[in-house]
């Protein structure tokens, strides 16, 4: 098995479970922080003394809310990762951060524990928006939260935006994307609004109550969100991911360059390759159950040689800088790039813009 | 019973429109007769296929001998033939009828006589069949059988104190049914001394005896070990068994004059025991036969293709099977371009069709695509040659066709007057030539129309019910062929022709068909990674076109470590929904889109 050098952490709890949201999240169950982080603490003991890790590249803290822990939470979180694991130099650190829990105190607690990224969740700013969204924050949350970060000297801010919301005009994207602009973020991650089965909003369409958006409306939105980002100084360096140059998320391209990346926490994947294949496994979902388990593991999949290859490839594909070819995925490669959908460039394939949003064609080529 | 004297046989059917109670009786009289006993009952013994249990309609006729002692102390032998209640079955229906001297006329006393009702009761007094009206379903709180009573009085011109009350669900009146099926219903005529001659009104296929072919025997005898010709068909059998079903076969010496019942011979296949048909002896027999006979001859014909290619095989040992058990059933291997290999294959009509897809994908488990219904056009060509094209991609080139020539029927629609200006309206739309108009009883109008059978099987039945509020019935029978403009309409995906989407149509209404078309397929096809131009053409001038743009956006927002699996199976059932369409050039195509020719309007 290759070394570790991604650390993933889940962080369950939310204040409120958004209508949108099919995380592996819970709002109410505060109470169970404690013991959760307690039960953090026993995997990343267990997992630094049965898996191989390499010098960490990257550690990231994602939810959920994980700027809902309390400082002292997260600090003994962050002094155990540096305990359990070594950090090469210069690694991110990032943390995902609802702009209302982003409070002084917090901030102080993250810098001191070695966090040098946050990914904030502003999601919008117009307050129609929000609303549907069933977001508890707003604008003036979001701009607070940004001058708060920069005060306590993170110079590395990403916000998260979704877009093709349900009565989401182009013109209120459009600001939108300039409120974000002028906060000065060095990296955006746009979303496009997915109704993913089991969510609120989910129900809401299938009852009738809220209209779709269909995929053209949705490419609306992207080519706004792509115009108004580039001229702003950003590159998309992913389907949903813009930065500026050198502010690309080095822990999210872990994912899609399918590093090794070891996933603790209720609920969290980690991928592994062994030789010319690749293991995946999942933790527990509900944070109860994976307070009181022992293994943690719920269940896991063997990924052969060619379904790993695939999935290099459809992930691989996801990135401007595209990937490696695989040898036995000459047809589908040439089948796509006749299709305008991927060029090649020597040994690597990289999408075209067209390929880019045609995504899951790549994926259905070559899986 | 052999050796019942003719007097005390009664050979009978019953006839009733859908849902009024044929079954629910016909199980009641075996009951009471006690030819099955209340607890090995299954609900509606006669209709032993499954497909006919849920439709609610009778596909194949059965037969059952039922031993009746009447008030009068005297045992009958009654003979019950079920018939098929749909006009693709209209020749096994005159047989059938041809087997009985009586039919009971069964009315619902809620629903009153329906146009179906007439319709099947004009064909059996017609066949000089003596009719025993009843009204069923007395028990319904909405029944009025006082008034359906009066009304089948006015119909039928019998007087309404006969007309017998009766539910069969509460078995109330059952045994005065039967009795009044041996007062009123003649014993059969036909002579036991005469020559041997016997109509052939069904038959089926058993795996281990063969085939068992119904028979009404109309002179002479019919005995184990003899052996048998069939007049029409000239084949020579040596009988192994005859019997009655009561209803589970049971053997016996001979079957005379006057009685129904059946015989084995070792026949491999029901074709060879055809519907129709006149048994008498090979040695010694009669040497003319029974009128009525037809070579059942396929009037809709479809191309049957495995949506996996990989399934050809099992769909050939599936249809060899069903054959064996349908005469009427013809196949023969077919290459499309779009839809690989597959068999072209002739019915009846549309209710035939669709019974065969359906068993062949209930009982074989096979997943079938079907192209669009046509009928066998006649083409004749300049060299004099005269070509017949059941196939619309195989019709000739235009330049070598002197004339197309399609099949027309006679087509009688009965149904109230209310609805005469739409009926003619459709018939009109539908290229229908009237011929005549007769004021029936009740109401009601018969229309006659001769008509082009292709417009008949593209969706003619549901407009006909759906424009007379489901009271109009037709019938109709193949009167000939005649010239037509006929035209073939091609479909093009992406510039590429797909052979199973083309049909043969009238010039004159080839345009609004192939705009219908397209417009049906642009719904049906899923946009693609390029755009996919649609169009209707006639020779190489395009009459239709539509477009399927091209996917804009297809693509995850999110895909992060917990999303890659869930994401990558989802992706992998939708690859496996690909993998079911078809291809033509680059278009990959839904199975649904090659069924879209069939409601267009």
């Amino acid at each position: 098995m290759h070394s570790f050098r991604h650390l993933y952490i889940h962080i369950p709890f939310c204040r409120h479970k958004c209508g949108y949201c099919d995380f592996n999240a819970y709002a109410g169950l505060d109470g169970l922080m404690a013991p959760y982080v307690d039960a953090l603490e026993r995997e990343l003991a267990f997992a630094a003394s049965s898996y191989p890790f390499g010098e960490l590249r990257t550690v990231y803290f994602g939810g959920g809310t994980p700027s809902t822990l309390s400082p002292e939470l997260i600090s003994r979180l962050l002094t155990r990762v540096r305990t359990e694991f070594s950090l090469e130099a210069g690694a991110e650190v990032s943390l995902e951060a609802n702009p209302a829990s982003t409070d002084v105190e917090r901030l102080e607690a993250w810098r001191r524990g070695g966090v040098n990224r946050l990914s904030l969740g502003v999601q919008g700013f117009d307050r129609r928006t929000l609303a549907v969204l069933e977001r508890r924050t707003d604008g003036a949350m979001a701009e607070q939260a940004v001058r708060l970060a920069r005060a306590a000297g993170f110079r590395n801010l990403s916000l998260d935006l979704i877009y093709a919301v349900p009565y989401q005009s182009l013109e209120s994207w459009q600001q939108t994307l300039q409120r974000a602009i002028d906060l000065a973020p060095e990296h955006l991650s746009a979303y496009c609004l997915t109704l993913e089965e089991g969510t609120q909003l989910f129900r809401q369409w299938q009852r009738g109550d809220l209209p779709a958006v269909d995929p053209d409306e949705q490419w609306m939105f992207l080519e706004k969100c792509q115009s108004a980002l580039t001229s702003a100084g950003f590159h998309r360096y992913e389907v949903s991911s813009w930065s500026r140059p050198g502010f690309e998320s080095r822990h999210n391209r872990s994912y899609w360059q399918c590093r090794p990346v070891y996933g603790a926490g209720c609920g969290a994947h980690s991928y592994a390759r062994l030789g010319a294949g690749a293991r995946r496994w999942w933790n527990v979902a509900r944070p109860q159950s994976y307070i009181s388990s022992d293994t943690f593991i719920e269940a896991g999949e063997e990924l052969g040689p060619r379904k790993a290859a695939a999935e290099r490839l459809m992930l691989g594909l996801r990135t401007v800088a595209g990937v490696r070819t695989e040898p036995g995925f000459e047809v589908e490669i040439e089948r796509l790039r006749s299709a305008g959908l991927v060029e090649t460039v020597g040994r690597v394939v990289r999408p075209t813009r067209r390929g880019l949003d045609l995504n899951n064609q790549v994926a259905l080529a070559v899986l | 019973m052999p050796g019942t004297p003719p007097e005390r046989i009664r050979n009978f059917c019953i006839i009733a429109h859908i849902d009024h109670g044929k079954s629910t009786l016909a199980d009641r009289l075996l009951e009471l007769t006690g030819a099955v006993s209340a607890r090995e009952m299954v609900d509606q013994m006669l209709d032993t296929m499954d497909l006919e249990r849920e439709r609610g309609i009778t596909i194949k006729l059965q037969a059952v001998r039922l031993s009746y002692v009447a008030l009068s102390g005297e045992t009958y032998e009654l003979h019950l033939i079920d018939t098929p209640g749909h006009v693709d079955f209209s020749y096994e229906v005159s047989r059938s009828l041809a087997a009985c001297e009586g039919a009971v006329l069964v009315v619902d006393a809620a629903q009153g006589i329906e146009a179906q009702t007439l319709a099947n009761m004009y064909q059996a007094v017609e066949a000089g069949l003596t009719l025993v009206p009843v009204v069923n379903k007395i028990d319904l709180p909405a029944a009025q059988p006082d008034l359906v009573a009066a009304e089948i009085a006015e119909v039928t011109g019998l007087p309404a104190s006969s007309v017998l009350f009766v539910s069969a669900k509460e078995a109330i009146g059952i045994r005065e049914v039967l009795e009044a099926v041996i007062r009123e219903v003649p014993p059969p005529r036909g002579s036991v001394a005469a020559p041997l001659r016997a109509l052939i009104f069904d038959s089926h296929y058993d795996p281990y005896r063969g085939v068992y072919v119904y028979v009404r025997v109309v002179d002479g005898e019919l005995a184990a070990r003899t052996r048998v010709r069939l007049l029409n068909t000239a084949s020579v059998h040596e009988v192994d068994e005859v019997g009655t079903f009561t209803p589970r076969p049971v053997a016996a010496a001979s079957l005379s004059a006057g009685e129904v019942g059946y015989f084995t011979a070792a026949i491999k296949n029901v074709a060879d025991a055809r519907v129709g048909d006149t048994v008498t002896l090979a040695v010694g027999g009669a040497s003319s036969p029974l009128p009525g006979y037809r070579a059942v001859k396929p009037m809709v014909y479809a191309g049957l293709f495995p949506s996996d290619s990989d399934a050809y095989g099992s769909l050939r040992d599936a249809l060899e099977k069903l054959q064996l058990n349908d005469a009427a059933l013809v196949y023969e291997p077919e290459t499309s371009a779009a839809l690989g290999f597959g068999f072209r294959c002739g019915f009846l009509g549309l209710l035939h069709m669709e019974i065969v897809q359906e068993r062949l994908e209930r009982e074989f488990a096979l997943e079938l695509v079907t192209t669009a219904p046509t009928v066998e056009y006649r083409c004749v060509l300049r060299s004099g040659a005269v070509v017949p094209v059941d196939n619309p991609s195989l019709l000739p080139e235009p330049t070598s066709i002197e004339r197309i020539e399609e099949p027309f029927v006679r087509l009688s629609i009965i149904v109230p007057s209310v609805y005469v200006g739409a009926m003619m309206e459709l018939c009109q739309d539908r290229r229908g030539v009237f011929k005549h108009l007769q004021h029936q009883l009740g109401e009601r109008v018969l229309l006659e129309y001769e008509m082009p059978l292709g417009e008949i099987i593209s969706d003619f039945y549901d407009a006909l019910k759906s424009r007379s509020k489901g009271y109009a019935s037709m019938d109709y029978e193949l009167i000939g062929f005649r010239p037509a403009e006929l035209v073939k309409l091609d479909v093009l995906l992406a510039g590429v022709p797909v052979d199973a989407l083309s049909m043969i149509v009238h010039r004159a209404k080839a345009p609004f068909i192939g705009r219908r078309l397209v417009e049906k397929l642009r719904a049906l096809i899923p946009r693609q990674m390029f755009e996919v131009p649609i169009q209707a053409a006639i020779g190489g001038k395009v009459v239709a076109r539509e477009t399927v743009p091209p996917l804009r956006k297809d693509v995850l927002a999110k895909c992060y470590g917990g999303d890659i699996t869930r994401k990558r199976k989802l992706l992998e059932k939708q690859k496996e929904g690909k993998r079911r369409m078809k291809r033509v050039g680059n278009v990959e195509i839904p199975q649904e889109a090659f069924m879209a020719v069939l409601s267009l309007d």
